[in-house]
């Protein structure tokens, strides 16, 4: 190995010295011809320095150009100037001459030298930045972790000019897979491999990881090398892998994202189904409630009526279960879109007790505002469902004389609701569960009426929305209580 | 009865139309019923009903484009009959022109109040030169126009000439529910569009005419859509 290595120098140095004195003897004849023709000594001086010069643009270094620089002045020296064929010097002014070629053959030399140095410097960078702007572009258009790595071991084969390996494993069943890129052949063979193998593969060969502590995707083997060019290259096999790396993170949370989505999917599906089911429920329960109502008054005997109005009530209650359905479906998808604009609590109180009063049979229901005129910015609909739904819920769990009281306080920047009932209160158990979706106090459950629990889910789904709070409690005296607050952010004007 | 007013449905569901005709025609009114947008179009202008009762989602065109088609040439009621939620198809069809609204599930009650309203209204208009001498009664409240006085239980009412003009535009469409753009329109011109003035200038009416302003007996709330003054007080 090292003497091939000292053999390609040699080679080199002899080619270099090659080049150097084909150049100097071609310089040589012409000086001679011109000094035959008669034409001035001096031209020889001219033909000389450019000699150096092509030497110093045809070798490599500035050691050959410096070289030719001493030989030239030794030949003019020796050749041109009297006493011809020694080195000895007559005419001061020759001195001169000399001295001046010398000193401008070798500055000629050396700047010709940087030059050549630095413009092969530049080409060299532009190479490299083609080959990872290649490299980057080929990877930005893989998709899939595995297509990454498919694609790095082929850029990498390239570049390097080798075999490279890439091993990856496979996340799903610890099993891993070989990317094997041959040098020369543009096909890439993929295996499944075991670890045994992976040391097989690996062993006698750089291997470079892919992927920081946390997020090992695998590693990449490649040849080591000496040649000078190589080592060149493999400078760049960093940033390579960084690149590498990047695209699989990319793959990787597309993947990912992929995945989310479809579970999205899943999800919304489910949703649409529910709610196109209620939806669907929704004009039927229509036309039987109202037909149920036409039969309440024209149905002659009093047991008929009876039955028609038991027809009535169970289709309000279930289109009041459809609409809340349909609303926790909605809240479920985040398509709650709320639709805020400064309402004043008490239309909003009002409205919600209109409402009510329909359902609540003998109970009294008191509201209680406060005396100045409170503007809030909410969904004046979304509000009106979450008291709507905490009153049906006092009725629900009070006696069909018992009172249920609406009141809205404010404090600094929270506008408060209460609806306080003096019903049966909450049981400590259920305490914790009672804003769950399908929760049903126990009490409740098994009876016709008691609904799916939905309502005060929604409550708190639209509460939360809005910036706000729910609370639930006991009255000391008996009966629950719901407070609720919603943020004041826009002015609450008065006058 | 001699001389029955004329009912047009127009709506897809056969039980909605079934127990609507089954009403209507124990209240003495003719029914007419279709299940097309397009039908319903041509028997407006062929039969000349009295009111319209119109479903928004019907199966060969929108509700919304049969009411406009039918307000190119007629001033006929049209009640819109739409879905809970959908307060801003209510609102554009009473901007463009509708009458009124009824939300499923209606009752029976509610839809003969706004049949009842929607006609009288059609009347109003026929012989409405007389009106502006008019007194508003209802309740123990009194709207003298001429006069400009608000009454309550005999008492003088002092109200701000934007809660009066507020109050002249209800009582003037009593039983109608207005919404809140076209009355801040009417009252403060087209470029107002905040309608928070509106909300306080209401909130004091409130305060001066009912006895409880979160449960108000003559100024009804449609919440976001708009307001509507009672024409009979409702005594729940």
């Amino acid at each position: 190995m090292i003497k091939q290595i000292i053999f390609r120098n040699l080679g080199s140095v002899f080619k270099q010295l090659l080049i150097l004195i084909s150049i100097f003897a071609s310089a040589s004849l012409i000086a001679f011809f011109i000094k035959n023709i008669g034409f001035p000594v001096i031209n020889a001086v001219v033909v000389y320095v450019l000699s150096v010069l092509l030497v110093a643009r045809f070798t490599r270094g500035y050691f050959y150009g410096i070289l030719a620089s001493f030989f030239c002045m030794a030949s003019y020296n020796f050749f041109f100037t009297q006493p011809y064929y020694t080195f000895n010097v007559y005419d001061k002014s020759d001195i001169i001459t000399i001295s001046v070629m010398l000193i401008a053959s070798i500055l000629i030399s050396t700047l010709t030298s940087k030059l050549l140095h630095a413009s092969k410097i530049a080409a060299d960078r532009e190479s490299q930045t083609n080959m990872l702007y290649l490299i980057t572009s080929s990877l930005a258009k893989a998709s899939g972790v595995s297509d990454v790595a498919a694609v790095s071991v082929q850029c990498l084969s390239n570049l390097l000019d080798t075999d490279v390996l890439c091993i990856m494993s496979v996340e799903s069943d610890n099993s891993m897979s070989l990317f094997q890129a041959r040098k020369g052949d543009r096909r890439i063979q993929i295996n499944e491999v075991d670890n045994k193998q992976v040391e097989e593969y690996s062993s006698g060969k750089k291997v470079i990881p892919i992927g920081d502590t946390n997020n090992q995707y695998g590693i990449i083997c490649i040849p080591i090398v000496s040649s000078q060019e190589s080592q060149e290259r493999e400078k760049l096999v960093p940033a390579i892998i960084m690149q590498i790396q990047s695209a699989m993170d990319r793959e990787k949370f597309s993947e990912e994202k992929k995945i989310v989505k479809i579970e999205m999917e899943h999800e919304k599906f489910r949703g649409n189904l529910l709610r196109a089911i209620s939806h669907d429920l929704r004009t039927p329960l229509a036309g039987i409630s109202g037909t149920a109502e036409v039969l309440m008054s024209n149905l002659e005997k009093e047991d008929d009526r009876n039955l028609a109005e038991g027809i009535f009530e169970e289709t309000n209650w279930l289109t009041q279960m459809v609409e809340n359905i349909l609303s926790l479906t909605k809240i479920e998808e985040g398509r709650l879109v709320l639709r805020k604009q400064p309402e004043a609590i008490e239309e909003v109180v009002g409205e919600a007790v209109k409402h009510a009063r329909k359902f609540a049979g003998q109970r009294e229901i008191i509201s209680d505002i406060p005396e100045d005129v409170l503007l809030l910015s909410m969904d004046g609909k979304l509000i009106l469902q979450v008291l709507i739904n905490l009153i049906d819920n006092a009725i629900k769990h009070t006696l069909p004389d018992g009172i249920i009281q609406i009141k809205v306080h404010t404090d600094k920047n929270r506008v408060w609701f209460r609806v306080a009932d003096n019903g049966s209160g909450i049981k400590p158990g259920d305490m914790p569960y009672l804003f769950d979706s399908f929760f049903v106090a126990q009490e409740n459950k098994g009876s016709s009426r008691s609904g799916i629990g939905l309502g005060l889910s929604i409550v708190r789904a639209i509460v939360q929305a809005h910036g706000g709070r729910i609370f639930a409690e006991n009255d000391k005296n008996g009966g629950a209580i719901f407070r609720f607050y919603l943020p004041v952010k826009e002015s609450a004007g008065d006058e | 009865m001699e001389n029955k007013q004329t009912v047009l449905i127009v709506e897809d569901e056969a039980g909605i139309s079934g127990f609507i005709k089954a009403i209507l025609a124990a209240n003495n009114y003719d029914v007419l019923i279709t299940d097309k947008g397009a039908t319903g179009i041509s028997m407006a202008a062929s039969y000349c009903p009295d009111v319209i009762l119109l479903d928004m989602g019907l199966p060969d065109i929108d509700g919304m484009d049969v009411l406009k088609n039918i307000r190119q040439w007629s001033r006929i009621p049209v009640i819109i009959v739409s879905a809970r939620g959908h307060e801003r198809e209510k609102v554009e069809a009473l901007d463009a022109g509708a009458d009124d609204y009824l939300t499923k599930p209606f009752g029976t009650a509610e839809l003969l109040v706004r049949i009842r309203t929607a006609l009288r209204h059609s009347h109003d208009a026929q012989q409405s030169k007389n009106l502006l001498n008019d007194i508003f009664r209802v309740g123990t409240l009194e709207i003298n126009y001429e006069k400009r006085m608000v009454n309550l239980d005999g008492g003088e009412i002092h109200l701000t000439p934007i809660e009066y003009k507020i109050l002249v535009i209800l009582s003037r469409n009593a039983g109608k529910v207005l919404t809140h753009d076209y009355m801040m329109k009417e009252i403060w011109g087209p470029f107002e569009k905040d309608n928070q003035a509106l909300r306080v200038n209401m909130a004091n009416i409130r305060r001066k005419i009912e006895d409880n302003p979160a449960q108000p007996k003559y100024i009804l709330t449609e919440v976001a859509v708009g307001y509507r003054m009672v024409e009979e007080i409702q005594y729940a």
